[in-house]
């Protein structure tokens, strides 16, 4: 989908911000970009829809070269939510949501349904069409800027921190909504931010930055538990295995209860419960606070799937 | 008192005369509003794409804009005589200034932010200047506008001095034979005519701002 060979950028001589990158997201991916700020991220997300072009290297978006793109056709066909989210104040929440139909001369009525589409989409009531901008909350404007990015249907979307002036129980929600619409729509996402915790929750791949470099490029599980450098090391460290203990689900490590020959009996035994689709933190909570080794896990309807210990951790496939 | 019932007294019994001079005035003030208008929102926009065209073209009318309107229409007489075009080329020269800059600072000042989604939504430079950057600038430029009007309607008063129409003659009559209720009654019409321009500009103005607000 998209990939980057040996690119260089700098915007003044000797200082430069990408520095020899290479780089190859695939369809249907979710790569997040993080790394301490000035490490290059977003300049290398606005490289991705030609907003920034590279002083060297070779960039491919959908196996066509940068160069040989129309550059107006190439940023309508990839989607882009940026920080401050920029819905234009003048226009309706509809009239923003369908600009980029709007821009490719789309018949009213195709807009007006797109809009009506992607605003429930994204989780907010039709009323809030003839709305303006001023009139919503930071987290609604957000929904909005990524309905907008969504109008024209484009296989790529490149998020640049979209979620970073929203608060943090909106954050949480709009994470999900984030990860809900991926899955649902089956897009090939590029996410920058700066938060550790929004990577591993967000990030089927995950590319460390720092200095114009690609520290370590990886899984989720990669990145928290085998990362090969010490940048990343340090800058994930614990603060990334507390937010993949937030992540990872019970039902990803449940196993039989000890003593399996009898598992009735020892399911009897059970004198605490967890939910499968709590996440590992909460099953670990659980058996610290009441001083036992194991609990029991049962699945959102109740019924019995299993146990829950420390060893079960070591089903986590890596 | 009675100062003020010859004024009536005189507007009733040349209320004929009154009126064409007003008409005349509209006329001579329309023609170069409309004229500063399209050529200052043309202008303002082709300086917004280079800050050194921007300081350069702003410098020159900001110098145009101190030279006394007296010498000014005095100096174009010399060269395109006396009478309306005279005239409608001094208001369009004076009126320029505050258009121009309101276009060009309305537009460079919108948001960066908004710019860039639009740019990277694939807008083309003619769509990001047409359905974002000028309906945002538009209050700044509407501002600019009235601005203009109002000096252009009053400026157009002095027109009568280099032989154009309007309420000026009056006024240069009334100054000339000392007849103080014909130069205050023409004056009058002047100040009102500016104020009720102003008035309905500011009512386009207030809808403009209920929208982007």
């Amino acid at each position: 989908m998209i990939e980057f060979r040996d690119v260089s950028q700098q915007y003044e001589a000797g200082k430069p911000i990408i520095r020899h990158l290479s780089l190859i997201v695939s369809q249907g991916e979710f790569v997040v970009l993080i790394g301490p700020s000035g490490c290059g991220k977003t300049t290398l997300l606005k490289m991705m829809n030609g907003l920034i072009q590279p002083d060297s290297g070779e960039i491919r978006i959908k196996g066509k070269e940068l160069k040989e793109w129309d550059p107006i056709t190439l940023k309508r066909n990839i989607g882009y939510v940026i920080q401050q989210v920029g819905l234009f104040p003048h226009l309706t929440i509809e009239k923003n949501i369908a600009y980029a139909l709007d821009i490719q001369k789309a018949s009213e009525t195709e807009k007006k349904q797109r809009a009506r589409e992607l605003i429930q989409l994204v989780g907010l009531a039709e009323d809030y069409l003839p709305k303006y901008p001023n009139e919503l909350s930071g987290g609604q404007k957000q929904r909005v800027g990524i309905a907008r990015a969504l109008a024209a249907d484009p296989e790529i979307i490149l998020m640049d921190e979209p979620l970073g002036a929203v608060d943090q129980i909106n954050r949480g929600v709009l994470q999900d909504e984030i990860i809900r619409i991926y899955q649902t729509l089956n897009k090939t996402i590029v996410f920058v931010t700066h938060d550790i915790e929004e990577a591993i929750k967000l990030g089927s791949k995950i590319v460390v930055m720092n200095q114009g470099e690609i520290m370590e490029v990886g899984s989720r599980d990669a990145i928290v538990f085998h990362s090969k450098s010490h940048f990343a090391d340090d800058f994930i460290g614990n603060k990334g295995f507390l937010s993949y203990l937030n992540i990872v689900k019970i039902e990803q490590v449940v196993c039989p209860f000890n003593g399996s020959t009898n598992g009735n009996a020892a399911e009897k035994e059970m004198t605490h419960w967890v939910r499968a689709d709590d996440p590992l933190i909460v099953g670990i909570r659980i058996c610290l606070e009441n001083g036992v080794n194991q609990i029991g896990v049962r699945d959102a309807t109740g019924r019995v799937v299993g146990a829950f210990d420390l060893s079960c951790l070591s089903r986590l496939k890596f | 008192m009675k100062f003020i019932k010859n004024l009536g007294e005189l507007f009733q019994t040349r209320s004929d005369f009154f009126i064409e001079l007003l008409l005349q005035h509209i006329v001579l003030s329309l023609i170069a509003i409309v004229i500063i208008t399209v050529v200052g929102v043309a202008t303002g926009i082709m300086i917004s794409k280079s800050k050194k065209a921007a300081s350069v073209v702003i410098g020159l009318t900001n110098v145009l804009y101190t030279i006394p309107s007296i010498a000014m229409f005095g100096f174009f007489v010399s060269i395109t005589g006396i009478g309306n075009t005279t005239a409608i080329i001094a208001l369009v020269i004076y009126g320029l200034l505050p258009v121009i800059r309101n276009t060009y600072v309305g537009l460079i000042e919108v948001d960066d932010q908004i710019l860039e989604a639009a740019v990277g939504m694939g807008s083309t430079p003619w769509q990001l200047l047409s359905k974002i950057q000028f309906p945002l600038a538009l209050p700044v430029i509407i501002a600019g506008i009235r601005n203009m009007v109002v000096m252009t309607i009053a400026l157009a008063g002095i027109a009568s001095f280099i032989g154009a129409g309007g309420l000026g003659v009056a006024i240069w009559r009334g100054i000339t034979t000392n007849f103080d209720e014909m130069t205050v009654t023409g004056s009058l019409l002047v100040a009102l005519l500016a104020f009720v321009a102003d008035g309905l500009l500011g009512i386009v103005e207030k809808r403009l701002l209920r929208r982007t607000k």
